[in-house]
């Protein structure tokens, strides 16, 4: 009896996991098992600028298929997509990386930075001092960026600043422009950190915000060197780009705080009672829920906000909705890799759907915590404002013409006139302003 | 404020103002491979231009030339010289045989190179001879003395060195070789011309046309 119950007991131990294992193991259907087919349908997928779905394939790719050259062929999309601009942490994607290429090329380079990079993250110091011994140190741009930004950490600005303008000085290549601007905002960053606030904004004018496209948070760090340049009318103008369409749906509560920072300055009460009423406009219904208690998943607006903490949170939002989009276009890729293709943009928006669910809450909690702050720190700005008019420093400041209707410009030979007809001034030479003035006199 | 003092604080400023203009240079000045990266408006392709000619060829007389206007339409595979008027003195031995033309000439080039360009080259030449004198008659009409003129089309073959110096600019070197065309017997609409020196009469040719070698330098802007 005791040897069937111990023969029972062990054959339950045995079967379980197995059962369980069962539960979890997923099927790839027929079709999805030749990695020709893969290979065929990110080379599509890139052609016609699906850039995303090419991202998820490479990924199915490392995840299905073991042999080296379908491996390497997925990591070298991978790191192209990241060139080109794909704005969420790819490292996740290296762990598993197993494969070895000897070549002294971009892509070998490349591999054994982000190799070495998650050796570090994880704390395996050793194993990241192996994969980065294999790359170019003193050449190679992404390894220079790297090491800028650990000085920049640091405070060590004059080695992060030596460091990033030598990777501006060498010739990037025409593909390399997300990375340039991420260096050369590295640099701004770098100069708004040492309050050298007009070589920054030099960075963000003459640079990061004629590139297309135009990196929207851009606009918002310009407008920071502008306030802190007393330069209130144009950081005005540099934050109305961030109420236009193009500015995308995600919105960045730090605006409100600077605009209300500026009205400040200008000893504003109207403009800033306007703004509140704004602020309360766009968000109102969201704090009142949350104060009184509904839902999070109810208050669409939350969903609207970005916030850097909810980095996982984002970059699921972002794919889902990428994927969407892209999902409408499937029917220009051949006909051989319809079923494959159909299956993959299914497959990976419902993992999305099913991973959104599981971060949201918490993202959403993060998400309504920062927007009471801002409520509430604007509320209080109103407060400094009314304050700021008998604030000595403020009133016996000397007058400024502040609301310049008309700017001579000696150009060429010609003296130019430029006119501002309406609040909002933009004209050719891309300099933007908003109609403020200084009421603190 | 005297002089040297006025002097001095003038020096102040300037050095002032070169230094605040060089420790705000521009990022691209400083890193001119990030240029590729920013936004620049589509090339237009045209360009206008202006040049001389210092040395030409007119039927073993010295030519000289000088284009007024010129535009071109330069793209990677072609160099279109759309239209080129230009006004050109011939100077003779005999002084009475200078002669000035206005030339109105088009040319649509292949670029062999991304320098060397090379195409046919057609106008229209309308030409004087101030020193010689002529009568024009048509059946019983005539008109009054005055100094001879023709017209005619001009052809020819025509070859351009672009070197381009800074986006926008382009220093042309072209040499021509091109056929007149114009009569010396009588005018488009059939009138006849009476020459009032009898070897002109006789012999025409004199002054008749010829071909034309031409070497010229040209600003493209």
């Amino acid at each position: 009896m005791k040897l069937t119950l111990c023969i029972l007991l062990i054959t339950l131990a045995y079967v379980r996991p197995l059962y369980a294992d069962a539960q979890w193991q997923g099927s790839v259907p027929s079709f999805a098992q030749d990695s020709h087919k893969w290979e065929l349908l990110i080379k599509e997928l890139n052609d016609k600028k699906l850039y995303y779905g090419a991202l998820a394939a490479s990924f199915r790719v490392l995840t299905f298929f073991s042999d080296l050259q379908s491996k390497e062929m997925a990591y070298k999309t991978l790191i192209s997509l990241v060139d080109q601009g794909y704005p969420f942490s790819t490292k996740a994607f290296f762990v598993a990386g197993d494969i070895d290429p000897q070549a002294n090329d971009e892509f070998t380079n490349s591999y054994f930075f982000y190799k070495g990079l998650i050796a570090r993250d994880h704390g395996m110091e050793k194993w990241a001092e192996h994969y980065f011994t294999n790359l170019d140190k003193e050449n190679f741009p992404k390894y220079l960026f790297y090491s800028a930004i650990e000085s920049y950490a640091k405070k060590d600005y004059p080695t992060a600043e030596k460091a990033l303008k030598k990777i501006l000085s060498t010739d990037l290549g025409p593909d390399q422009a997300v990375f340039a601007k991420k260096v050369a905002r590295t640099l701004a960053r770098l100069y708004f950190e040492q309050e050298n606030y007009a070589k920054s904004f030099d960075i963000y004018q003459s640079f990061l915000l004629k590139v297309n496209p135009v990196t929207i948070s851009d606009w918002l760090e310009a407008a920071w060197n502008l306030y802190y340049l007393k330069r209130y009318n144009q950081a005005i103008g540099y934050l109305f780009n961030l109420e236009s369409k193009s500015a995308g749906e995600s919105i960045n509560l730090e605006k409100y705080l600077l605009r209300g920072l500026v009205y400040q300055r200008a000893c504003d009460n109207q403009r800033m009672e306007s703004l509140l009423d704004t602020f309360g406009k766009d968000f109102g219904p969201a704090i009142n829920g949350i104060k009184s208690g509904e839902s999070l998943q109810k208050l669409s607006q939350l969903k609207t906000i970005y916030f850097p903490d909810n980095g996982e949170y984002n970059q699921t939002i972002t794919s889902l909705k990428e994927l969407k989009r892209e999902s409408g276009q499937l029917d220009g890729l051949p006909s051989r890799l319809n079923e494959l293709s159909r299956y993959l943009y299914s497959s990976e928006i419902s993992h999305l759907n099913r991973k959104m669910t599981s971060y949201s809450e918490e993202a959403l909690y993060r998400a309504a915590s920062h927007l009471i702050t801002v409520s509430e720190s604007l509320r209080f700005l109103k407060f400094d404002v009314s304050r700021e008019r008998y604030d000595p420093d403020a009133v016996f400041q000397v007058a400024e013409n502040q609301k310049p209707k008309e700017e001579k410009v000696q150009q060429a030979g010609f003296e130019i006139h430029w006119m501002q007809m309406g609040d909002f001034w933009r004209d050719e030479r891309e300099d933007y302003r908003g109609v403020l003035r200084n009421r603190c006199h | 404020m005297s002089l040297t003092k006025r002097i001095r604080t003038r020096a102040i400023l300037l050095l002032f103002i070169l230094f605040a203009a060089s420790s705000y240079a521009d990022l691209l000045e400083e890193f001119p491979s990030l240029k590729k990266y920013t936004f620049r408006e589509k090339d237009s392709s045209l360009y206008l231009g202006f040049g001389i000619s210092p040395i030409s060829l007119l039927n073993n007389q010295v030519f000289f030339t000088a284009d007024i206007f010129e535009l071109h339409y330069i793209r990677p595979l072609f160099d279109f010289e759309l239209i080129n008027a230009s006004f050109g003195i011939s100077l003779a031995s005999d002084s009475t045989m200078n002669s000035n033309h206005f030339t109105f000439r088009t040319s649509p080039k292949y670029r062999v190179t991304q320098t060397i360009s090379i195409g046919p080259m057609v106008g229209w030449e309308f030409v004087s001879f101030p020193g010689i004198t002529d009568q024009l008659f048509k059946n019983n009409l005539s008109a009054p003395d005055g100094p001879f003129s023709s017209q005619g089309l001009v052809f020819g073959v025509e070859a351009n060195e672009n070197f381009s110096f800074g986006p926008d600019y382009f220093f042309k070197m072209s040499q021509l070789v091109y056929k007149q065309t114009y009569s010396v017997t009588q005018t488009g609409d059939g009138w006849t011309y009476l020459f009032d020196r009898a070897d002109l009469q006789q012999n025409p040719n004199t002054i008749g046309p010829g071909w034309v070698f031409m070497l010229e330098f040209s600003l493209l802007y």
